[in-house]
């Protein structure tokens, strides 16, 4: 098998990217789940502004990604910054909004609110 | 002048409509497969995916770290060859969904694989592996014979 070959990249520069994602719905719950490789809790921040739903999430910097005593000898994970929104629908309850990071994925769930869900009306005659 | 039969405006043909669809199509593309690499040969060029890697290097250990987000540990293989890593995987949908209930499907599901030339041979049963927050992290200590000697030179 052919080994894969790389460029060395000493110091790259920061990529503003879009994280990937899935969007679900189940019953009445919408899920978002978005690849946001590397970073901790805290590095994320998650803001609804009006209907607008943000996330945002910084990794590494170049300074930092080195570890201590180490030298590099390739590189290709530059730093990253996410950033992406999304419209959220009036149907959206967006008092409920929860959000979870596990293994480098973001999983917010959205709850649509009661008024939104199908209702079944009765016909008189 | 031919008298035209009136037609609701959205049903005239407009030449540029069709230019501005793939206007829109083209920034879809790239948006969506390129602008996530950089200028990595991945996405739409080699049509798979792959984990980025990064190699680090010190007296003692060979590091390396691989961005492989929404795996569990099991579902990631490490092996090692003299100085040959093989990194391989599969990354599988969660769960089964009724494929009517995604709206939207961009992430990566599939299986990987990638080796790589350590920069010395490394002791394959003291590898250390770790993987958090989506990031699979490798200390590979050196062999004893591969590293670097230390030969003093007396000065007569």
């Amino acid at each position: 098998m052919a080994l894969i070959k790389r460029p060395r990249q000493d110091d790259c520069e920061t990529l503003v990217i879009q994280p990937l994602v899935n969007i679900q719905t189940e019953g009445n719950e919408v899920i978002v789940e978005a690849e946001m490789v590397g970073l901790t809790k805290d590095d994320i921040s998650l803001d609804l502004k009006g209907s607008e739903l943000t996330l945002r999430g910084k990794t590494r910097q170049n300074n930092e990604t080195v570890p201590k005593g180490y030298t590099v000898i390739y590189k290709e994970r530059c730093p990253l910054e996410y950033v992406r929104s999304f419209v959220v629908g009036d149907d959206i309850d967006k008092s409920k909004i929860d959000a979870q990071y596990v293994n480098g994925i973001l999983r917010v769930k959205l709850l649509k609110s009661k008024d939104a869900q199908p209702k079944k009306i009765e016909i008189k005659g | 002048m031919a008298i035209i039969p009136w037609k609701p405006k959205e049903t005239w043909w407009d030449p540029f409509r069709d230019l501005e669809t793939i206007q829109n199509e083209m920034n879809k593309l790239f948006d969506s497969s390129l602008v996530r690499f950089g200028d990595r040969n991945a996405g739409l060029l080699d049509g798979a995916w792959s984990p980025a890697i990064d190699v680090y290097d010190s007296k003692d250990n060979v590091m390396v770290k691989a961005d492989i987000p929404g795996m569990s540990k099991d579902e990631i293989d490490v092996s090692v060859r003299n100085d040959i890593l093989m990194i391989k995987g599969e990354k599988k949908h969660e769960k089964e969904t009724n494929e009517k209930d995604y709206v939207k499907t961009e992430r990566f599901y599939g299986a990987f694989n990638r080796a790589l030339r350590l920069p010395s041979e490394v002791d394959a049963s003291k590898v250390e592996a770790t993987y958090k927050n989506g990031v699979l992290e490798l200390i590979l200590p050196k062999k004893e014979e591969s590293k670097p000697k230390q030969i003093t030179i007396d000065v007569k």
